[in-house]
């Protein structure tokens, strides 16, 4: 079967390894294997068919899309590198000896608590943390919230808190996604330390405590 | 017009010099210590036996076709190569081989339990030199390379358990988009993908894109693996350096054995599959696969496939490194399109 004689959808290696087919000239197998290769490099780098209307999606498929993520998110953040890399390390070193059982076996494995600041009042924090998806299945509408940041005199910051991106939708299977959490301190606010927990719906097992140090504002005190 | 054996010889001599820029970097980084004779010298085992040395290359090729100083990238690239003898020595005892570079394994040499331990240590001596590398290229492209890093040691680790998976448990319903998978997985990653992205990233500060590299690479690192897995059956052992039918006698689901299973007439079939049920093939069951496989030209198919993937890596060459600050490094690249599947090592 010639390749433009393949019905749409039909993988190339039923034809391929088709005893009856494979009488034919070897110079087949290397048009099937340019064949192969490509669909599997598409597989990667490009996104499913929408669905029959025989327009391809925007190219971002799984792998590639979880990477164009995190590195937008990476041209923001600033987070502690040295500490990341013995993480990885201790995490490269569990998983070849086979030491540490259940390393990434949650849904998420949320960073350390989120802290911010001093900030001073109108001034705009950021900090990227990271949400995990080392099952073999992508998660739908992977979405952070909170509530509002609260000082220990019951003094709330509404709406001070956003995240970029807002959804993941969905985070693809065995991915790491950073989310930047931006947080705009009003000019009005008053000095102190605020707190807050960032949920994650579709992933219960996230609570991620993000504390945020509010400074005097200049020319004041 | 220069012969096949000709340009392989030329594209060896390119990786041989990258390779002597990083051995002295391998080499200064190899710790020293005690115990010396059970732990820091067979450390040194691996690293000290002359590899192709790809890896290495397409890190620093691919930062210098970004316009990077490749020199900034050869921290990376040592990293690279130790990772890739720490998963060796692993691979050896997971296998049970008895060669690698033309000398016995270093299990065969050390016993196992030593063995595993080097194994762990090159492991943890790739972290540590890419950390030092790490602190010369800034936080935010530091952070992105060790992104890059650890993210194909994980991949790398889901193909291996695949394919140990599939031989402990007598998998034989395979497909070979499966068995294309599986390579993605358990060898392009860290042979081509993350070498070519952590080099891009490099040189270009991060901010060059790499979704047409990363395509670049898949099928650059298909073409090398199924290579690698044709010489296993056809190489000679002095130039391949490794037992020639260890993936026989492993029972490992090459393309070659899906081939010939896929045309095999039933008896035979069954005959296989029952075979590749039991673990450790005996030579009896290695002739008889290698006989299948010959009778139905797998070795054949397998090499002119593989001659099609590089075929679609040369065509994807010109979009991964249109926009190439120092063509020339490129150049460098796209040649070895060539040489990883008309190699015989």
């Amino acid at each position: 079967m010639d390749e433009e004689d393949r019905p749409p959808g039909r993988s190339w290696w039923i034809d391929a390894l088709n005893p009856v087919e494979n009488l034919r000239a070897l110079s087949d197998a290397r048009a099937f294997g340019r064949r192969a290769a490509e669909d599997l490099a598409d597989r990667m780098t490009t996104g499913p068919s929408d669905g029959g209307n025989g327009d391809r999606a925007e190219p971002g498929g799984p792998e590639l899309d979880a990477l164009l993520r995190r590195l937008r998110s990476d041209s923001l953040r600033a987070a502690d590198l040295w500490a990341d890399l013995v993480d990885g390390a201790a995490a490269m070193i569990g998983a070849l000896a086979g030491r540490v059982p259940g390393l990434r076996d949650s849904a998420a494995a949320p960073d350390d608590d989120v802290v911010l600041g001093p900030v001073a009042p109108g001034g705009v924090a950021r900090r990227v943390f990271w949400i995990d998806n080392p099952a073999a299945a992508a998660i739908d509408d992977v979405r952070p919230h909170c509530g509002p940041l609260r000082c220990s005199d019951g003094t709330e910051l509404i709406d001070a808190v956003t995240f970029d991106p807002a959804v993941l939708a969905p985070l693809p299977a065995r991915s790491r996604c950073g989310v930047e959490v931006v947080v705009t301190i009003p000019p009005g606010a008053s000095p102190g330390r605020y707190l807050t927990v960032v949920l994650v719906a579709n992933l219960p097992e996230i609570a991620l405590p993000l504390r945020v140090a509010v400074a005097v504002a200049e020319g004041t005190g | 017009m220069t012969s096949v054996a000709t340009d392989v010889h030329r594209h060896e001599a390119v990786l041989a010099t990258y390779r002597a820029r990083v051995w002295p970097e391998i080499e200064r980084r190899l710790p020293t210590g005690r115990p010396a004779r059970w732990l820091y010298e067979p450390l040194a085992d691996y690293p000290r036996r002359p590899g192709k040395g790809l890896r290495a290359a397409l890190c620093m090729a691919a930062c210098a076709a970004h316009g990077g100083d490749d020199e900034a990238a050869l921290g990376a690239a040592a990293a690279i190569e130790i990772l890739h003898n720490a998963f060796l020595v692993h691979d050896d005892i997971e296998d049970g081989s008895q060669w690698r570079r033309g000398e016995p394994t270093l299990h065969e040499r050390e016993g196992v339990p030593l063995a595993l331990n080097v194994g762990d240590a090159l492991a943890v001596l790739s972290f540590d030199v890419l950390r030092a590398s790490s602190r010369h290229l800034g936080r935010r492209v530091g952070r992105l390379v060790l992104d890059e890093f650890t993210t194909a040691i994980w991949r790398t680790l889901e193909g291996q358990a695949l394919e140990l998976g599939w031989r402990r448990d007598g998998v034989t319903d395979l497909t070979a988009d499966d068995y294309l998978e599986l390579v993605l997985l358990k060898s392009s990653w860290y042979t081509t993908i993350a070498p070519l992205r952590i080099g891009t990233l490099i040189g270009s500060d991060g901010e060059a894109p790499l979704r047409h590299i990363t395509r670049f690479a898949v099928l650059l690192g298909a073409a090398f693996q199924l290579t690698d897995d044709v010489l296993n059956l056809a190489g000679h052992r002095a130039a391949y350096g490794k037992e020639i039918a260890g993936d026989l006698r492993e029972g490992k689901r090459t393309l070659m054995l899906l081939h010939a299973l896929a045309n095999a007439d039933e008896p035979e079939r069954a005959a296989v599959v029952a075979a590749l049920h039991r673990a450790g093939a005996a030579d009896a069951t290695v002739a008889q696969l290698a006989d299948l496989i010959d009778r139905h030209g797998s070795v054949d198919f397998a090499r002119e496939f593989a001659r099609g993937v590089a075929d679609a890596a040369a065509a994807a060459f010109d979009d991964a490194f249109a926009d190439a600050a120092q063509p020339p490094a490129a150049a460098v690249i796209g040649d070895l399109v060539t040489y990883v599947v008309e190699r015989n090592r």
